[in-house]
């Protein structure tokens, strides 16, 4: 391998900064003395401009999706409740309903078992919501 | 704020207000890496669907040895290329919900720009992505893409060869 080729292996993190102090050392003094490596250069520069030309952010997608994962892991009632309310969520078993008995069940969250011993489980807020 | 690696921790312990803190964090860039390549609003939408669920269900295989980014975005690139190839081979079933994606919410890019993009291999375009956009390092981008370092060099390199000559 040449060196231009091993310089022109590296220019990508070049350009975003991503390349160790050697390497980007390397790299500046290379392309100081040669011409095809700059033109690399230029064309890396060119290419990452247009592949990062987009960085807003996506709130509806975000949210959407959200809903669906919710429901896919197991939670029929959650489309119809606000995005992060700590109210929806968890079904405890039977017995965690009585006043004072420690839950010794395990908690139904989100499509997945949770064993709890002894102590009830707190969320922040503290909030659980039970499902018959 | 806590770190993504405390994250996945809780998680693995089924705190719900940690996943919702992990996917409000992540969410675009997973979406956004799926776009890069499925090239669908609708079919990324799924694929970030699909990415969260597995991370819930096994955050608690989560190691350390990878940084979080790199793990998530690994299944993420598994599921939409196992989506791509069921889509490929027919077998994909639609969502119930179908929908048209919001135009302002897919990248706004040149029509050329896009067709280009559109007329590279799938291997090409995440590679683009994720050190262009996402702006990771050889090894990372390696991790994720699940190849040798010097794999993800020369995909980088025909990549941008191929554009080069679709648009200059
Ligand atoms: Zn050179």
């Amino acid at each position: 391998m040449t060196e231009c080729e091993r310089i022109r292996d590296l220019l990508p993190w070049y350009v975003t900064g991503k390349l160790s102090s050697a390497d980007t050392a390397a790299v500046a003094a290379h392309i100081q003395s040669c011409d095809a490596c700059r033109q690399e250069l230029a064309e890396v520069v060119w290419v990452r401009h247009t592949v990062s030309a987009e960085r807003s952010e996506l709130p509806a997608v975000r949210q959407r999706v959200w809903r669906r994962v919710m429901t896919r892991a197991g939670f029929r009632d959650v489309a119809h409740v606000d995005v992060g309310s700590f109210l929806v969520g968890f079904r405890l078993g039977a017995n965690a309903r009585r006043p004072g008995s420690p839950v010794r069940a395990s908690l139904r969250v989100m499509g997945r078992n949770v064993r709890i011993v002894g102590s009830q489980r707190k969320e922040e807020g503290g909030t659980t919501e039970d499902s018959a | 704020m806590r770190t993504d690696e405390a994250l996945l921790w809780a998680i693995g312990q089924a705190d719900r207000a940690a996943f919702q803190e992990l996917y409000d964090r992540h969410a675009d860039r997973v979406y956004r890496f799926a776009l890069s390549f499925v090239r669908n609003g609708p079919l990324a939408e799924e694929v970030l669907q699909e990415t969260m669920l597995a991370v819930w269900k096994q955050a608690d295989k989560f190691r350390g040895s990878s940084k979080a980014t790199t793990w998530i975005l690994g299944i993420a690139r598994n599921q939409a290329h196992g989506l791509l190839r069921r889509e490929k081979r027919g077998e994909r079933l639609p969502e119930e919900s179908t929908f048209e994606a919001d135009p302002a919410e897919v990248a706004e890019i040149d029509v050329r720009v896009k067709q280009a993009l559109e007329s590279l291999s799938s291997e090409h375009q995440e590679a683009l992505h994720l050190v262009f956009y996402e702006e990771m390092s050889l090894a990372d981008a390696a991790a994720v893409l699940g190849i040798p370092e010097g794999t993800v060099k020369s995909r980088l390199y025909y990549a941008r060869k191929a554009l080069a000559k679709e648009l200059l």
